[in-house]
């Protein structure tokens, strides 16, 4: 158990080290495109066809402390971040977290239900091919879930969206009814919310299936023709609890090892199904602040991406260490 | 000329104000009154209120406006709610009328401006509007040189005006500069801030005005009382003055939900103290509240107008790509979809930068043969066919029929397309070496490439056109290489004049006195002459390029049409400043515009149909919105 906390230790350590390196490259990644939030908010006015003195750009700069140097914006933004400031929002001026926190929730809760979904769905049609392997079922599972990657996202949102409005006379767009949108949070509105979500989660989660779908598959029919499969079963063990138990746990190794990597995808990769749908998650806040040239709510957004992804590589370690005794066997000689 | 005070004095076209016992109000308001919390409505309303004829009929109280737009989009809602200044346009766009004030003086050199204040006009906390809140707003505000919100172009400078207050309903303004244009001014959009700054509540985030601003602004975690200032009190440009709900405003609606990232819907209601009323007595608005609902999408936004989600609008679905959606789904969605005639003049103008920083290249664009034969390289009837329909004509950047400077040999020149003659033009410039891929080479033994800059967001017309027009310049050994940019670059290419093409819709169709980008370096909007446009308002500018002296003569032509309020005189030099235009052809236009298309629900009532579609009017303002009702 000794072994256990000087492994999780030292993975936070290095958390919090990595977390300052990725606030660096993100501020100054951010920083990169030409131009900056002054020049990004006459542009604006220009595309809304307001005629716009190009003079106005440097005393916005300096009321918006844009002509300090990088370094000296970095450091008074991580300052803040230091004392759980997370600065202004200049498109806004409100604090930035006022303007994320409302949309964490629906975040989380969509992510969460896309990932369950998905998994729920592809990890038995991976199985179910592998097992079946080149039999019709297998063929037509391959098919489904590559029709679902290969069509882009978006697409299949602004399918569901003409379909509910040429077939079903409504715009199913956004992710509470209107009634509810101004209200504050109830048992009314999150049902509301959980029977117009199902549509985004169907869109995102199918996008992702074919690639669970093929790992499953590919690493269990690896597994199936290991010694140890061939020896279980002569033995004896009933089938179905021989497959569950052994390779199929061994196969969703590597699924679990990158569930680091699912959290961040999963709130990336619905920009743009978000920006369709109207959906109110962090990915279209993402956008349009990184448009905008907004430094504090798109550096606060990334950073809080990037804190989930190595909080989620953590959780793949900690699950690695308790799913595969490998894992623990290799910490223990470690140390 | 000898006269010492010319006194001008605007039609009034103001009613017989009915007795104050006549008026009434909104059933809503009336409760107030009735639990002691709103004053009696005669006393809410000025001693005159204006008086508002309704298009088709004296309308009923209640109902919500609908609206679907863009969370930033503060235009929308300036064109919606926020269009009462000192003075407005009438709805045709062809008289400037009396609105908060009711008329005014002005000396002969057009310096000094005397205005009435209409009396009794009360904010929508209830406080009175006086000459003070005007002399707040030039003094105080955009006379403070570090004020970072916008300016009105024609006071670009903290020191362009002076304000005082002579008693509490007239005001003199000093302007440094003569202008013979200010009234009109006062109309447009650039107009809007001189009556939403409140005196009374707006001083408290100045620090002449409070000691204790430092403190207050950092307890609301703003860095600088000026972020502070700017959020609570911003001028019309910068996210609307009605983002704070605390605000008090002179418009028919105030806001109740302000638009934001986390706000689906906006929502706004009735002013109580709103200072108009129709023809029998009711105070306006009929319609108690206005409610945007906010898409991040610009497909999900038609989506939802065909749905029937909107009840007046034009403003981001009325572009050609969306008719057919639109028109398809009048009956499902229960509204109609209608026309308004436009003020632009052509879908797409091309301006070649004559000031660009590539000299080569500004010496060519200069030439006037060069533009020639530019034109006659353009077929526009293909660009009519494939892009809209066949329904627009081809069209130079030339004024459109309905307006006093339309000009029919303008609006033809050099649009039939000729290869021959621009090949022949061209040789005759010196082009006449090509490369292998049968380009013309410049002077200097580079390809003869034209970049034009547009951005992802830029309209679907305009970037298709383009492709028709690099495909038709390929003919006359011209490369047109279009760059799709990120908007932000696009800016700051422009403001460092670093750049050779921006193609744009031609603003400037009618009303060519308050939009003349393509006839004159007229504003920063004039991407043709942008070096022109700098050196016009200061020679030593950064990017100043001294222009050639037919645009100096229109330069200092325009001068003239500042310095004088004499409308007829104006009209005669600006037709000269067109003749120049006419004869230099600096912009190349290609096909007149589109109507406008705007969805009208078929429950609303007193929606005029001849309203001209522009921005710097700016539409549907003018028609005054608060004899919009809605039949139950």
């Amino acid at each position: 158990m000794n072994s256990f906390f000087l492994f999780a230790g030292k993975r936070l350590l290095s958390m919090l080290i990595t977390l300052l390196a990725v606030s660096v490259v993100v501020f100054a990644v951010i920083d990169l495109p030409p131009g900056d939030f002054a020049t990004s908010r006459i542009a604006e006015m220009q595309s809304m066809g307001q005629t716009v003195d190009p003079e106005l750009i440097f005393s916005l700069r300096e009321m918006y402390g844009l002509d300090k140097p990088l370094y000296e914006r970095y450091l008074s933004w991580v300052g803040g971040l230091l004392q759980g400031d997370l600065g202004m929002s200049l498109t806004d001026n409100q604090p930035v977290w006022e303007t994320i926190q409302p949309r964490i929730g629906p975040t989380m809760a969509l992510a969460g239900a896309v990932f369950i979904f998905s998994h729920l769905i592809a990890i038995p049609i991976g199985i179910f091919s592998a097992l079946r392997q080149y039999s019709w079922g297998d063929y037509v599972a391959t098919v489904f879930g590559f029709i679902g990657m290969a069509t882009p996202n978006f697409v299949l949102a602004i399918v569901a969206l003409l379909i509910g409005y040429f077939h079903f006379d409504t715009v199913v767009s956004g992710l509470f009814s209107d009634q509810f949108l101004n209200e504050p949070m109830s048992w009314d509105k999150f049902w509301d919310g959980v029977s117009r979500g199902w549509i985004y989660v169907l869109v995102v989660g199918t996008g992702g299936m074919a690639g669970i779908i093929r790992i499953m598959r590919a690493n269990l029919l690896d597994e199936l023709t290991k010694p140890y499969v061939k020896t279980a079963r002569a033995k004896g063990m009933s089938e179905g609890r021989l497959i569950l138990k052994y390779p199929v746990r061994v196969a969703l190794l590597p699924m679990v090892s990158t569930i680091g990597w699912m959290l961040p995808a999963l709130l990336g990769a619905d920009v743009i199904v978000s920006q369709v749908m109207n959906v109110p998650t962090l990915g279209p806040l993402l956008l349009n602040s990184l448009r905008t040239q907004d430094m504090y709510v798109a550096g606060d957004i990334l950073l809080i991406m990037s804190g989930l992804t190595i909080i989620g590589t953590l959780i793949s370690d900690l699950l690695l260490y308790w799913v595969d005794p490998r894992v623990r066997v290799g910490v223990a000689k470690e140390f | 000329m000898k006269k010492n005070v010319v006194a001008l004095s605007i039609a009034m076209c103001l009613a017989t104000p009915a007795l104050a016992a006549e008026y009434s109000e909104a059933p809503q308001l009336t409760k107030l009154v009735e639990a002691g919390q709103l004053p009696e409505v005669s006393d809410r309303l000025p001693q005159e209120p204006l008086v508002v004829t309704p298009f088709d009929s004296v309308g009923k109280y209640g109902g919500t406006l609908n609206l679907l737009g863009r969370a930033p989009d503060n235009v929308h809602r300036i064109r919606i709610i926020a269009y009462d200044n000192l003075f407005n346009f009438n709805e045709k766009y062809n008289e400037v009328v009396p609105n908060l004030a009711t008329g005014f003086t002005a000396n002969e050199e057009n310096t000094v401006f005397t205005l009435s204040l209409r009396k009794g006009v009360k904010w929508s906390d209830g406080h009175p509007f006086t000459a003070d809140d005007i002399v707040f707003y030039i003094n105080e505000v955009i006379g403070d040189p570090d004020h970072a919100g916008n300016r009105p172009l024609f006071i670009s400078s903290p020191d362009a005006a002076k304000a005082t207050a002579v008693d509490a309903h007239t005001v003199k303004i000093e302007l440094k500069e003569p202008n013979g244009l200010f009234i009109r001014q006062l109309a447009t959009i650039d107009g809007a801030s001189f009556a939403t700054y409140p005196k009374h509540y707006c001083s408290q985030f100045y620090p002449q005005y409070n000691k204790n601003l430092d403190a207050e602004a950092e307890a609301a975690g703003f860095s600088t009382w000026r972020q502070y200032s700017m959020t609570k009190c911003r001028s019309a440009y910068f996210i609307e003055h009605y983002t704070n709900v605390d605000r008090p405003v002179l418009t028919a609606w105030k806001v109740k939900t302000p638009p934001g990232p986390n706000t689906p819907i906006a929502e706004f209601e009735r002013n109580p103290f709103y200072w108009q009323v129709d023809t029998e007595g009711n105070q306006l608005p009929y319609l108690d509240s206005v409610r945007w609902r906010f898409s991040e999408d610009s497909e999900e936004m038609v989506l939802r107008a065909a749905a029937g989600e909107t009840d007046f609008q034009a403003r981001h679905i009325g572009g050609p790509s969306h008719r057919p959606m639109l028109i398809a789904n009048e009956e499902k969605g229960g509204y109609t979809y209608h026309f308004r005639p436009t003020t632009l003049m052509n879908s797409m103008v091309l301006g070649l930068n004559q000031t660009t920083s590539d000299k080569v290249k500004a010496e060519l664009f200069a030439q006037k043969d060069f533009r020639v034969a530019l034109s006659h390289g353009i077929d526009r009837e293909d660009i009519s066919e494939t892009v809209y329909s066949g329904v627009v004509e081809p069209y130079q950047a030339a004024p459109i029929e309905s307006s006093a400077f339309y000009d029919e040999e303008m609006a033809s020149q050099y649009t039939d397309y000729d290869v021959e003659t621009a090949n022949k033009l061209l040789d005759g410039l010196g082009l006449e070496k090509r490369d292998s891929a049968g380009y013309r080479l410049m002077k200097d033994g580079r390809r003869l490439r034209i970049e034009a800059l547009t951005t992802t967001a830029d309209l679907g017309g305009v970037s298709d056109s383009l492709e028709l027009v690099k495909n038709q310049w390929k003919e006359i050994g011209v490369f047109l290489d279009i760059r799709v940019v990120e908007t932000n670059y696009l800016t700051s290419l422009r403001i460092t004049n670093d750049f050779e093409l921006i193609p744009m819709p031609g603003d400037g169709g009618v009303g060519i006195i308050d939009e003349a980008r393509s006839y004159l370096p007229y504003s920063p909007e004039s991407t043709w002459g942008l070096g022109y446009y700098n050196w016009a308002q200061d020679p030593n500018h950064e990017y100043a390029v001294e222009p050639p002296a037919h645009v100096k003569r229109q330069i200092e032509l325009f001068e003239k049409v500042r310095n004088t309020a004499d409308q007829a005189e104006q009209q005669r030099l600006m037709k000269e400043i067109m003749a120049i235009a006419k004869e230099q052809f600096y912009v190349i236009g290609t096909v007149s515009s589109l109507e406008e298309g705007v969805v009208i629900n078929n429950k609303i009532r007193n929606v005029p149909h001849d309203m001209p579609q522009s921005y710097t009017f700016p539409t549907p303002g003018p028609m005054r919105l608060g004899q919009l009702w809605k039949e139950q």
